[in-house]
């Protein structure tokens, strides 16, 4: 039993307009078996090259991840955080690199700021790890959706911890469920929260879930549609951010 | 016709965000004629620029304070853009700047608890002050709004941007008012600062934390100092 995965990071129309560049990334890692990890980046507004920390960031947490459950290793809260703590580090590295170029004397850690959501699966668990915003939304067993996202730390809904901060540690969050009657889940960021979550029950919004892991499942379901869906103007209305989604369903 | 999922987005609620945004403007007697004419038809610009934007359309909420023709007047309580419709704002009489920054930070600070209550989320609040003078009520009454309004930016409660109309207009006293620098317009170019104004509240969404005052450059619409 493993998982089909669809993914897309679709540009934010204000970013369009401003010519700046789609600062969401993610990265998804099927197997070995039924091993499945995915990592969701959200690179800071106006931080500098935060569309460079979140390919960063995505690239290198899902690969030490990947390769830490195909070494056998379950996905616990140590294993996860190892591969936060490893991929902030890398960021710590070209940050200090870069510094050495003329002209990026004055680069610091801050301009790659990003969040971060990794996810693993393995034959029995789901774990979710994360730093900042961001939501994960899983179908339960009975077709119950359940919501995973960190606290607010801020009164402000767009003020958030990123990666590159120093407290990181401080905001970072584990959770894990068991697998067993998990049939779908999905990944985003948060510019997509606004219209996924139900402001007043803080639930996810079933009319936008339900016929997504439904049509998912279905023959038609191709690596298109998720580009498609996610450039729709009903979803522009509601946001002009950078938008990320990730669906898994079983197979 | 591309395949996909058939979602029902009327019926989703979601949870659309609030930007709160005050405007503070001068309608004393030396903003009559070209002044306020200019002022007004830049309104109308603003509203049409925040309506092509789509999600300033659903998220930014304008309010009006005035302070001058018929005293401090809350001219416009918070609307969404969609609704917002324009004043036609006169020009006369004193300019009680002091009280009306007081009652922006009050009407900024209400709009907060009331969307706290109601479960919404919610983006910092932006006052922009604009005036062509200084304050003409009592020097304890504007001192003392003056630090509440630094107060309130240094608590992160609200942004407050302050921009000076012509060359009777106090740098000094504006400053006092806002931790950013006050801007001095070129001659009558509302049309151009309420443009810009456009832009600015519009990348809140994808600003995050302590990087807001991060704004476009103003060189369209800002006269440089010499």
């Amino acid at each position: 039993m493993g998982w089909k995965v669809f993914a897309s990071s679709v540009i934010g129309t204000g970013h369009v307009r401003e010519g700046t560049k789609c600062q969401d990334k993610h990265r998804f890692r099927i197997g070995p078996g039924p091993n499945l990890v995915v990592a969701v980046a959200d690179g800071a507004g106006s931080s500098q090259f935060a569309d460079i920390g979140a390919e960063m960031v995505a690239l290198h947490s899902s690969f030490l991840l990947q390769r830490d459950l195909a070494n056998g290793e379950a996905p616990g809260c140590a294993v996860l955080q190892r591969a936060f703590t490893a991929s902030r580090e890398n960021l710590l590295a070209l940050n200090d690199g870069l510094r050495l170029r003329p002209g990026y004397e004055r680069m610091e850690l801050g301009h790659l700021a990003c969040t971060l959501i990794l996810l693993a699966v393995s034959k029995d668990t789901l774990a979710i790890a994360q730093v900042g915003d961001g939501t994960v939304v899983a179908q339960r067993p009975g077709g119950h959706l359940e919501r995973f996202s960190n606290p607010r730390t801020s009164e402000y809904v767009n003020e958030t911890v990123f990666v590159t901060s120093e407290n990181y540690l401080e905001a970072f969050t584990f959770r894990s469920l068991p697998c067993e009657g998990l049939g779908a889940f999905a990944i985003m960021t948060d510019g997509l929260e606004s219209l996924a979550i139900n402001y007043r029950t803080r639930e996810p919004e079933r009319a936008f879930f339900d016929p997504l892991f439904e049509f998912a499942r279905t023959a038609s379901a191709d690596d298109a549609f998720l580009q498609h869906l996610l450039d729709r103007e009903e979803i522009n209305e509601r946001t002009n951010d950078d938008k990320t989604l990730v669906i898994a369903t079983r197979t | 016709m591309t395949v996909g999922p058939q979602i029902e987005f009327g019926s989703i609620i979601g949870s659309q965000r609030a930007c709160p945004c005050v405007l503070v403007l001068d309608t004393s007697g030396s903003m009559q004629g070209a002044k306020i004419d200019e002022l007004n038809s830049g309104l109308q610009i603003l509203k049409s620029k925040l309506m092509e934007d789509t999600q300033a359309r659903n998220s930014i909420e304008i309010a009006i304070v005035t302070f001058g023709h018929g005293g401090v007047q809350l001219v416009q309580d918070f609307v969404p853009v969609r609704d917002f419709q324009p004043p036609v704002l006169q020009a006369n009489e004193a300019t009680p700047m002091g009280e009306a920054m007081h009652v922006a930070l009050n009407i900024v600070r209400h709009r907060k608890a009331t969307h706290r209550q109601e479960g919404r989320d919610y983006y910092r609040p932006w006052i922009f002050l604009i005036t062509d003078g200084e304050p003409t009520d009592p020097q304890h009454v504007w001192q003392d709004a003056a630090r509440a309004s630094i107060e309130e930016q240094n608590k992160k409660g609200a942004l407050v941007y302050c921009v000076a109309v012509g060359d009777d207009a106090n740098l000094e006293v504006l400053a006092r008012f806002s931790n950013a620098k006050p801007q001095r317009l070129q001659g009558t170019e509302f049309r151009k600062l309420f443009q810009w104004l456009s832009s600015s509240v519009s990348t809140i969404a994808r600003a995050r934390a302590g990087e807001q005052t991060a704004l476009p450059p103003v060189d369209g619409w800002a006269r440089v100092e010499v």
